[in-house]
This record gives structure tokens, sequence and C-alpha cells, in this order.
């Protein structure tokens, strides 16, 4: 049940980046051209059909992957490369800056990714750069929190007292004891953000709050779709999203369950 | 009274965040690089014209008294007045709070609604089909955009079966059956992800239950799985439910603007999306403002909550 669960989430996160580098090479038509009659249904040439515009759907959502995909991997990589020094920082005994953290996470977590777009999008303009920023910052102290959770328990250590007594530096203490044993559990987080970081991104495109009309994104071919002529222009992008969601999610409880078996939510 | 203390602290807290989060939204839209003035009127717009709206919207002034004039409002209540049209920011939130505060306030209820039996069905016949099933089921939900919800929702009940109407509102004062018929498809829209989302909290605090000793207790006497669930389960698992709804808030609020969308349902949320169309600042910082105090307030609630919930923290509660 497990392995099948694994292989699920393997293959469905697999499509999505074969996807994203099939679409870098060759996609069927120019995604951002019209080609063919507008809502034509599934069939040959068009497989997927087209959209309100005649241009062509399974074209456009393989382009849409990389959307997706570099929202994400850019996302977490904001939110992990500041959060994850912060929360060591916190975790390695700076009480005060460890409550002040807390108090600055509380903040962020009642500003979530989609209010602090709509901020930075009524200020700048929306862009995929000010979808792809909101994300990073709303998703921080989700990895500021962890990496402190996990340096407590690593700080606890006696080889980390060892090092303490042999006079090591405590920024080494961290980068050659710490980082290390807490990089895993940083690895569970990130896939289980990234999924979460992909979620937000088709939101803020469905509110056209990331990017462009001329960049296909599944959100906005959500969004665009008529429901009364050509319903199946709505479910396609939509399962595209839910299946890139779940398959990150499978991905992350997978590599959870096997980096640490105690963790394991079936018993 | 230690528990008075832990009030106040508590309390000078809640106050503090508040004005950290006001001084947050305001630099971030007021304070970024990038003139709105500009914005409006275009790249081509003479240097002179721009200084005109500048003035006019008193963007020379500087930002501190900018901030100032704005905190010392927003305690009056008062949420300044819109670029675009000139009308007071309060004016023209207060038609619509109705419409995302029934969207919120009815999916609370009704996705613990859900999530309970779900979750309690996930725990007990977890090494069952039908539990897995559930289990799943949730899983799938997890996954699946609120606004893809909402345009499933739309295209089965709406366009397909015309049970309901896909779009609009109608308020509760002109018409009960029209504004539930309204209303119903977008609740259902966030409640089915946000119950697929708690469920699996329950399920895991039930699942904690059945390891504990009172548990095993419980049946050693003779009382049957069911009872001992019930009776003890739910007040243990309510603590952690709890803190996950107060989590969950701010999501659901980001539901909720979603949905307004898929619906056009004229809701804070879609006041906000218009606004940021017309880069109308105070309004986006008076409505993200709103909304982030409503959230805060409700972490406030939650931790009032435990104390309620959980009796063995009334004594000696520290925040």
């Amino acid at each position: 049940m497990k392995r099948f669960t694994v292989i699920a989430g393997l293959t469905c996160a697999g499509l999505v980046v074969l996807a994203a580098l099939l679409s870098l090479v060759w996609t069927p038509f120019n995604p951002r051209k019209v080609s063919g009659t507008r809502y034509a249904g599934p069939g040959w040439p068009h497989l997927l059909g087209t959209d309100s515009l005649g241009m062509d759907t399974a074209s456009r959502l393989l382009v849409g992957a990389q959307t997706t995909l570099v929202v994400g991997i850019i996302a977490v990589a904001i939110a992990a490369v500041i959060g994850v020094p912060l929360g060591i920082y916190a975790g390695m005994g700076h009480r005060l800056a460890a409550e002040i953290m807390e108090r600055a996470s509380d903040i962020l977590y009642a500003l979530p990714a989609l209010l602090l777009a709509i901020l930075l999008a009524a200020a700048r303009g929306a862009s995929v750069g000010t979808a792809t920023a909101a994300i990073g910052i709303a998703t921080i102290p989700v990895f500021q929190r962890m990496a402190r959770a996990a340096t407590l328990t690593v700080m606890s250590q006696d080889y980390i007292l060892a090092a303490e007594m042999s006079g090591t530096k405590r920024w080494v203490i961290a980068v050659r004891h710490v980082l290390p044993n807490i990089a895993p559990l940083l690895g569970v987080q990130a896939a289980a953000s990234f999924s979460m970081a992909i979620l937000a991104e088709a939101g803020l495109s469905y509110l056209g709050l990331s990017a462009p009309s001329t960049t296909p994104t599944w959100g906005r071919m959500l969004r665009d779709a008529n429901l009364y002529t050509a319903p199946l222009q709505a479910i396609i992008p939509g399962v595209a999203i839910a299946l890139a969601v779940m398959g990150f999610n499978l991905v992350g409880d997978g590599v959870r369950d096997y980096l640490d078996p105690r963790l394991k939510e079936v018993r | 009274m230690p528990s008075l203390r832990a009030a106040a602290r508590r309390l000078a807290i809640f106050v503090l965040t508040v004005l950290i989060a006001s001084l947050l939204i305001f630099l971030i839209v007021q304070a970024l690089p990038g003139d709105v003035a500009q914005a409006t009127l275009g790249m081509g717009a003479s240097h002179d014209a721009v200084e005109t709206l500048r003035a006019k919207w008193g963007l020379d002034r500087p930002l501190v008294v900018r901030y100032g004039e704005w905190l010392g409002g927003l305690l009056h209540g008062n949420l300044g007045a819109s670029y675009a049209t000139g009308q007071s920011v309060v004016s023209q939130i207060a038609p619509r709070l109705a419409v995302t505060g029934w969207l919120v306030g009815l999916s609370v209820p009704l996705s613990l609604v859900l999530a309970l039996p779900m979750g309690l069905l996930a725990a007990m016949l977890r090494r069952r089909p039908l539990g897995v099933i559930v289990n799943a089921a949730s899983h799938v939900g997890l996954a699946v955009p609120v606004f893809f919800a909402g345009t499933l929702l739309a295209l089965v009940f709406a366009v397909r079966l015309r049970w309901w109407p896909a779009n609009g509102y109608v308020p509760l004062r002109a018409s009960f059956s029209g504004w539930a018929s309204h209303l119903i498809l977008p609740v259902l829209a966030i409640v089915l992800v946000q119950g697929c989302f708690l469920a699996r909290y329950v399920r895991s605090g039930f699942i904690d239950v059945l390891t504990e000793d009172y548990y095993r207790t419980a049946r050693a006497v003779g009382w049957t799985k069911w009872r001992g669930l019930l009776r003890h389960g739910v007040r243990n698992m309510a603590i952690s439910l709890v803190t996950v709804l107060g989590l969950q808030m701010a999501s659901l609020l980001v539901g909720a603007i979603l949905v307004e969308q898929v619906f056009v349902l004229p809701g804070l949320g879609s006041l906000l999306v218009q606004a940021v169309q017309a880069h109308d600042l105070m309004v986006v910082q008076g409505v993200v403002m709103l909304l982030v105090l409503a959230v805060l307030v409700v972490n406030v609630l939650v931790d009032l909550a435990y104390v309620i919930i959980d009796p063995r923290l009334r004594r000696g509660v520290r925040a």
C-alpha cells in the first residue's frame, strides 16, 4: 500500500517534470498563437482541444508546467535560504531571537501568500516575480519553525557538547554538525512546501496575480475556460494542478516514511 | 491571579502584533519602489501630470506622516478614501462584509461537521477498505484547489443540473431562498477542501487516543470502542483541532477570496482583486488590514479556547 502511493506520487510528479522539460524543446503547436477553430473538442491534431481563442490546449498545458515548477522551486528556495539559518540561530540558544522570530512568524501566518501577493501586486503590478516572492516569504516561518525544532533536538546531543568543549566556534558547529543532521527533515519539508507553493501559484494565476496573460499558466487556463460551451477546458488544467500537488505530497510522505519509520502515519 | 496576568500578556502581544502588521502592510504597499501615480496614468504620462496626481492623493508627503494618518484613522474605524473613486474605503467594504462573513462563518462549522465523522471513520476502520478509502479521499481533497472544486460544483449543479445558480448573490434580507441558493455551492466548495484537510488531523488525533492508557482502561472495564472514543477522544482531539483551525483561518479567508471569484460573489475578495487592478492602494491596504485583523483575533480566541477545552491548563496558565 505504502509502496503503491509512493509510486503513484513519483509518477504524477515525474509527469509534470517531463512535461516541463518536453515543452522546452517541443510542443504540438505554438502555445501562444491561434492554431485552430475556437473550442475544438479533443481529437486530431488538437489532442486536448482548443481554448476560447483557438489556441492548442495540450501545448499550453505542457508550457504551463514550466511556470508551475519554476515558481515552486524558487519560492521554496527563498523560504529555505532565509528560514533555515534563522531557525538554526534561534534553536542554538538565542532566547530573545527565538522570541522575536516566533512573533514575526505569527504575523506572517496571518498574512498568507495570497494577501502578500495582492499587496505586492498593488504596489508594483502583478508578475511572476511578485507571486514567487510572496509565496517564498509566506513560507519562511514554516522552515524557520521546523529548523528551530530540529536544531533543539540536535543541540542536546553529546557530540555538540564535545564540540563546544573543544572550543569549536558556534558557526562551525552550526554548519558542520547541526545542518547535516537536520537536512533530511528539511528535505521532507521542502517537498511538502513545494506542493503548497504549486497550489498557491495556481490560485494567484487564477486571480490574474501571477504571470501576464501572454504566458500560459494552469490557473489562468482554468479561469478563462467557458463552463457552458467547453467545460473540458476547465477540467483539464484543474486536474493537472491537482495531480501535481498530490504527486509532490505523496513523494514527501514517502521520503518521510523512508527516513524515519517512527513517523509512519499508518500504525 | 496568574491567569489574569497571562490574559493581560496575551492582550499586549496581540496589540503589538496588530501594530507591526499594520506597519508591514503599509510599508509593502506604500514604500516599495514603484510609483502608483505613474502606474495609473501609464508610462507615457507627462511628469507634471504625475506630480499633480501625487499631490492630489497626498503621496508627496513623508511616509511617517502618511502612516500616522492611516493608523490614526484605523483606530477610529476610518480607512481613508479610495484613490480611484474618492469614496471612503469603509463605505466600500461595508456592503461586502456580509458576503465574505457568511461564506467563512458557514464554512467553519460545516467543515467540522464533515471532518469529524470522516476522521473518526478513517481512524476506527484504518485497516479496513472503507477507512482506507476515506483516507484516500481526504488525500485527494487536499490536492484539489478550492477554485477547481468550486468550478466542478458549478459545472455539475449549476450548468448541468441547473439546481442552483452559478453566480451572483442575494442578500439574506431580500430573500432567504435566494440567499441560500446563491451561497450553497461556494460554501460547499470551501467545506469540501477544508473538511478533507481537517479530517486528516481528526484521524491522527483519534489514532493517538487509541494508544492512550485511559482508553485502554475504558476498554478494559467494558466500554465499547465507539463509546471510549467518543467520551475520551473528542475532548482530547479538540485541542489539536482548535489549533489547526486557528492556523487554517488565514487559508479559509484565501479560500473565500478565490471562491468569490469563481461564483462572482460581491465580497471582500472581489473588491480586493478589482482594487489591485485599479492600483487603488487605500482599498487594498484597508481590506488586507481587516482580513489580517480577523485572523489575529481568531488566534486570540483559539488561545482562550484551550483553557475552556482543557481544564488542566486552567491552573497556572502561562501564555
